[in-house]
């Protein structure tokens, strides 16, 4: 498996980044985008604008939900009630008190209760903790990977 | 930044905005008031009377506060969370003549 990682945003208190996977054409984060924006729209926009006010107000813990493996978590979402029950779930590596690296996301089916039960789900997770082993074991620097736009491959 | 991030960030609506520029900016200063003064969210929970599990609410960015509660958290964190066009005059005047906006409204009277 190969990834890049990219720039999304350069904030006062934090950076925004995604990844593209192989050779996919989107980020991880525009494809999340592409793919629920017609069908869950204001979840979709709450996720967005909460990254461009994480990047001018900080990485703080209460915005994240631990998905308890390493750096892995998920933001949290727009609150829950019985008529408008939140359904997607976007993930993401902390990577320092600065940077947050987006992964992807899909939808929660209302079946599951949790999300290893659901396939998709349990792919980025699996895939994020790939990433975010390999990024500790090499110690990357997250700046120069993207500024020099290099490719990193993992052996599957 | 990204080109497509700035796209649709234009495309969210000014509900939204607002919405998580509030919440999500409440809950940031507290943290940071509490990181300052070296307070666990345990003993901000026990300071407001509150459960942890409501201060984790708090603190997620989407709680939907009450003027009630902002009111109660900067009393009882003898701060201000949320400026309204008066306090930032006040301000404004303080720090241009040394005085507070009541002071000199009162001295033009």
């Amino acid at each position: 498996m190969k990834f890049r990682i990219v720039e999304i945003l350069k904030g006062r208190r934090a950076k925004i980044h995604s990844m593209i996977i192989d050779d996919a054409e989107k980020h991880g984060l525009k494809q999340f985008y592409d793919e629920f924006i017609e069908t869950n729209n204001k979840e979709v926009n709450f996720f967005m604008d909460t990254l461009e006010k994480i990047g001018r107000i900080g990485i703080k813990d209460g915005f994240f939900e631990d998905q308890g493996g390493n750096s892995i978590y998920r933001l949290k979402n727009i609150p829950t009630n019985k008529k408008d029950k939140p359904q997607l779930r976007l993930y993401c590596i902390k990577w320092g008190s600065m940077c947050l690296i987006i992964g992807g996301g899909g939808k929660k089916p209302d079946d599951k209760r949790a999300w290893q039960e659901a396939p998709e789900l349990r792919r980025i997770n699996e895939l994020l903790s790939k990433i975010d082993n390999y990024l500790y074991e090499n110690n990357l620097n997250i700046d120069a990977a993207c500024q020099n736009n290099t490719t990193f491959e993992i052996e599957d | 930044m990204d080109n497509f991030f700035k796209e649709i960030l234009k495309k969210i609506p000014k509900k939204i905005r607002n919405y998580n520029r509030l919440s999500m900016g409440i809950a940031g200063r507290i943290d940071e008031i509490l990181e300052e003064r070296n307070i666990s969210q345990r003993e901000f929970a026990k300071k407001m009377k509150k459960s942890e599990s409501e201060i984790s609410k708090w603190m997620s960015g989407k709680h939907n506060f009450t003027i009630k509660s902002i009111a109660n958290i900067e009393a009882k964190l003898d701060t201000k969370l949320i400026y309204t066009e008066y306090d930032l005059e006040d301000i404004r005047a303080k720090r241009e003549n040394g005085k507070k906006y009541f002071d000199m409204v009162s001295d033009s009277d």
